[in-house]
């Protein structure tokens, strides 16, 4: 049977996005324990964090079928959390 | 009329029709969510000044949070997220029967990670892991508490909003844009989460 159009994602879209989100965190845990330097694991973590929250933002938020204007606010937003901790680690690699 | 327009919601003014309605509420809530980002970056700046200047104590302190607890709250909190888009999309198509159920799980969903929470908030501090315990583990537990309580305060809010949308749509008054609206501001949280838990889980954890 075929859906009526909405900009949510479909039923069987939204079970898959949560399937990968759910084997995304179970990579994520078991990087946790691999033996990697401290450094590899931040990036790790923060790269496969940064990768759901894509996915979240693109398929669960529907921002992938959002307005231009949407895509520039959120943009915004992400752009004032990095330029506040850029500014903070900044700072502290000059101490 | 613009590609999202979608039946169910009544066009007031000053939108010109459903599509309009429809866009106008998604960037008045972006615009909220990205607000909402200001403020947490100003906890993870917190969090990142405080882990440079006391690694050890991140490292210590991570060790004494149960990383299988964090699991389970993650997958709580996504897969909620996985119902509220159900909710949304079911408010959009008009289902009540779908909207209050899939509304209904996800207040679950969000109960069972606020419970969770509770029981590791009574574990710490049952175990004297707060933030007044001296250095280096101190600065560790100072962030943890005021990162987790503001991520929890945002999960009480998202669950009296589902409450509310529960009661509202048992009595046929909801709107599907006020749905879709309350959908997003729960995956934003849920995506404040999916940093928290390694950040605050995973540093060091033991098997």
């Amino acid at each position: 049977m075929s859906e009526p159009a909405t900009t949510h994602p479909s039923v069987r879209v939204t079970l898959a996005t949560l399937g990968a989100l759910l084997a995304l965190t179970v990579l994520t845990t078991a990087l946790a324990f691999a033996p990697l330097g401290a450094a590899w694991h931040l990036i790790a973590a923060l790269g496969l964090a940064a990768l759901k929250a894509s996915l979240v933002a693109a398929i669960y938020m529907h921002l992938a079928r959002e307005p231009r204007l949407v895509h520039a606010v959120a943009l915004a937003g992400l752009g004032w959390l990095l330029l506040l901790l850029t500014g903070v680690l900044a700072e502290l690699a000059a101490r | 009329m613009s590609a999202h327009a979608k039946p169910g919601d009544r066009v007031r003014e000053p939108f010109a029709d459903p599509g309009h309605q429809r866009d106008s509420a998604v960037l008045g809530i972006w615009t909220f969510l990205a607000q909402e980002l200001v403020f947490f970056a100003a906890l993870f700046s917190y969090y990142a000044s405080q882990r440079l200047r006391t690694p050890e104590a991140f490292a210590a302190g991570s060790r004494e949070c149960d990383w299988r607890l964090g699991v389970a709250m993650t997958a709580l909190l996504l897969t909620s997220g996985a119902t509220v888009v159900i909710a949304s999309r079911s408010a959009a198509l008009q289902r009540r029967a779908s909207l209050v159920a899939a509304l209904g799980l996800t207040l679950a969903q969000g109960l069972g990670f606020l419970v969770i929470k509770a029981v590791e908030y009574r574990e710490h501090l049952g175990h004297g892991q707060t933030p007044w315990v001296a250095d280096p583990v101190g600065s560790f537990w100072s962030v943890y508490y005021v990162l987790t309580a503001f991520h929890a305060l945002h999960v009480l809010a998202g669950l009296a909003v589902f409450a509310a949308l529960i009661v509202a749509a048992l009595r046929r008054r909801v709107r599907s844009n006020t749905v879709l609206g309350c959908a997003l501001y729960w995956h934003f949280v849920d995506v404040v989460w999916i940093f928290l838990f390694p950040l605050l889980y995973l540093i060091d954890p033991q098997p």
